[in-house]
């Protein structure tokens, strides 16, 4: 690989990564949505733990669970749509016959969109925290930190590779989103315990949001160990693996939608 | 042609026009996996919640979660149904610079577009329900007549839901983007202020009252009452049905008189300042 590639790469990922930390926080009413709507999923389902009368480490819980949710929301919504987005406002042509790896594209969005959507689900946190009063009590911080990383790296891995399928698949996008967001609430256990699916959570697996989630409620509450799924550091090994393969899917999906794109002529092609 | 014959006629074609746009994209049996995917799903993060924190006993309140969840999703899929038309149709399909220049009330023009995501919306409503009954127990015990009072507080629980929704369709005229965020926003506030997942007074002070002046948190409660013989919230505990029915009319009547006077007059503003034909989404 020439350097001058890999300088233009680097570069491009930058130039990609930045819209999404500088022109998402631009525009005020976005900032207030992505904190406010998880927000209002918070305290809903927080005060219905407290109303059925369960313990703080459960309204936590479900505080957590609404706060990962933003970036679920973002690889769903600014990550798998987004080359299709890109196909629509025309810019996908220019990204394809531009000197660099469509991967650089992807990966600076992920970069931004992480970094990003960090802020909002801290946001979320911190206010649903201050809410409900709650106890942490953290256990591992060297976890903590690897579970949390591993869990957006393969997430953000997921998102690349849906960016392609959902371009292949076309104006199907918008409701694909839709589709994956509350049944992915539900089988990831976004807001209980993933234990409580039994043989669901197998499945669901797949999805790295189910076990990053269920690694940090072990390491960050004190009944998180008891209702939790896997050991932790088994958590932390498939994250791992996940990464990987998310991130070989995304490489391989990326040239495939790419090949058919350019056979089929449809990179220039809006509505479809 | 008479004004009831022109009105159906209206009607009708914004509802296809609405279903079409809704269903098109697919076909029928993967449309309707899509469609109740989501509500389901939503009803059954409920309802494993409960299960979880009674460890699987199956009390009074459960039944009471589950009907009003099952009619949140009505408030929250017509009331976006109707506000939503008027950003998808102004700033992506952008004809609704042609719908306000045509013959049509924009007012019968967004009842039928509302109608669509009404009729979808009762199957997913209608599902959990049964799914209630039979397979979580929920038992069945509804208030004497409960066949003539079901299909009345249906009827005039729905109409408070589109009324609601001109009201947020009537903002949306006059803002850009960031109508998405209003109305969704406005789904979750109704969520908790409407006793739908927990009684409205578990909130304090008045932040717990100000679900009372919501006609859905009467519709919800008085459907709870007709079902199951009785009502979630203290508010209504003691009030009949009748009077509970007599109520929702009386905020419908409020609520309706307001909003047609907002939704003209945002109307009008919105044509004077040029807002009708905005595009402000990219």
């Amino acid at each position: 690989m020439k350097k001058e590639y890999l300088i233009r790469n680097i570069r491009a990922v930058f130039g990609r990564a930045y819209p999404r930390v500088i022109a998402a926080n631009r525009e005020y009413s976005w900032v207030i949505a992505d904190i406010v709507l998880p927000l209002l999923s918070v305290v809903a389902y927080g005060t219905l733990y407290k109303f059925l009368g369960a313990s703080k480490d459960f309204l936590g819980f479900a505080v957590l669970g609404g706060a990962m949710s933003a970036f679920w929301l973002n690889v769903l919504w600014d990550m798998a749509s987004q080359l299709y987005w890109e196909r629509m406002s025309g810019n996908l042509q220019l990204y394809i016959s531009s000197p660099i790896s469509l991967i650089s594209i992807l990966f600076g969005m992920s970069i931004g969109g992480m970094f990003t959507t960090s802020l909002r689900a801290a946001a979320t946190l911190i206010v649903g925290t201050l809410i409900f009063k709650l106890d942490f009590s953290l256990i591992n911080l060297t976890q903590l930190i690897l579970v949390f990383f591993l869990t957006l790296s393969s997430l953000y891995g997921l998102g690349m590779t849906l960016a392609s399928l959902y371009l292949i698949w076309g104006r199907e996008a918008w409701h694909l989103s839709e589709f994956f967001q509350e049944p992915v609430y539900l089988v990831s256990g976004m807001y209980f315990p993933i234990k409580f699916l039994g043989r669901v959570g197998f499945f669901s697996s797949l999805i790295p949001l189910t076990i990053g989630l269920d690694g940090l409620r072990q390491v960050l509450f004190k009944q998180g160990a008891t209702f939790g799924f896997l050991s932790v550091n088994i958590e932390i090994l498939i994250l791992i693996s996940l990464t990987i393969v998310y991130m070989i899917l995304a490489v391989f999906y990326l040239k495939k939608m790419e090949y058919l794109a350019r056979k089929e002529g449809k990179l220039t092609i809006r509505w479809e | 042609m008479g004004i009831i014959k022109k009105f159906l006629n209206d009607f009708k074609s914004s509802f296809y026009l609405g279903w079409k746009i809704e269903s098109n994209w697919t076909d029928p049996f993967l449309f309707l996996i899509y469609s109740l995917a989501k509500p389901l799903s939503s009803a059954f993060i409920l309802i494993i919640m409960y299960i979880i924190i009674s460890q699987g006993k199956i009390q009074e309140t459960l039944p009471h979660l589950v009907i009003g969840n099952a009619l949140h999703l009505y408030t929250a899929n017509v009331l976006f149904g109707i506000a939503w038309t008027v950003i998808d149709d102004r700033e992506f399909y952008e004809t609704l610079k042609y719908v306000y220049i045509s013959p049509v009330s924009m007012f019968q023009f967004l009842a039928g577009r509302g109608f669509a995501k009404y009729l979808t919306t009762t199957i997913s409503s209608f599902i959990i329900i049964i799914f209630g009954f039979i397979f979580l127990k929920v038992r069945f015990t509804p208030v004497p007549y409960w066949y003539i009072y079901l299909p009345i507080f249906l009827f005039v629980g729905s109409l408070s839901l589109f009324i609601i929704g001109y009201f947020f369709a009537g903002i949306n005229f006059l803002i850009s983007r960031q109508g998405w965020f209003l109305t969704q926003s406005a789904t979750g506030v109704f969520l908790l202020l409407t006793g739908a997942i927990f009684p409205i007074n578990t909130f304090p002070g008045f932040i717990g009252k100000i679900g009372i002046y919501i006609p859905q948190t009467v519709w919800i409660d008085g459907m709870r009452k007709i079902l199951l013989g009785q009502g979630w919230n203290s508010y209504f505990m003691n009030m009949s049905i009748n009077n509970m029915l007599s109520l929702l009319i009386f905020e419908n009547i409020i609520y309706f008189i307001i909003i047609f006077l907002f939704f003209n007059f945002s109307l009008r503003i919105a044509r004077y300042r040029g807002l009708i034909d905005q595009r402000t989404m990219g």
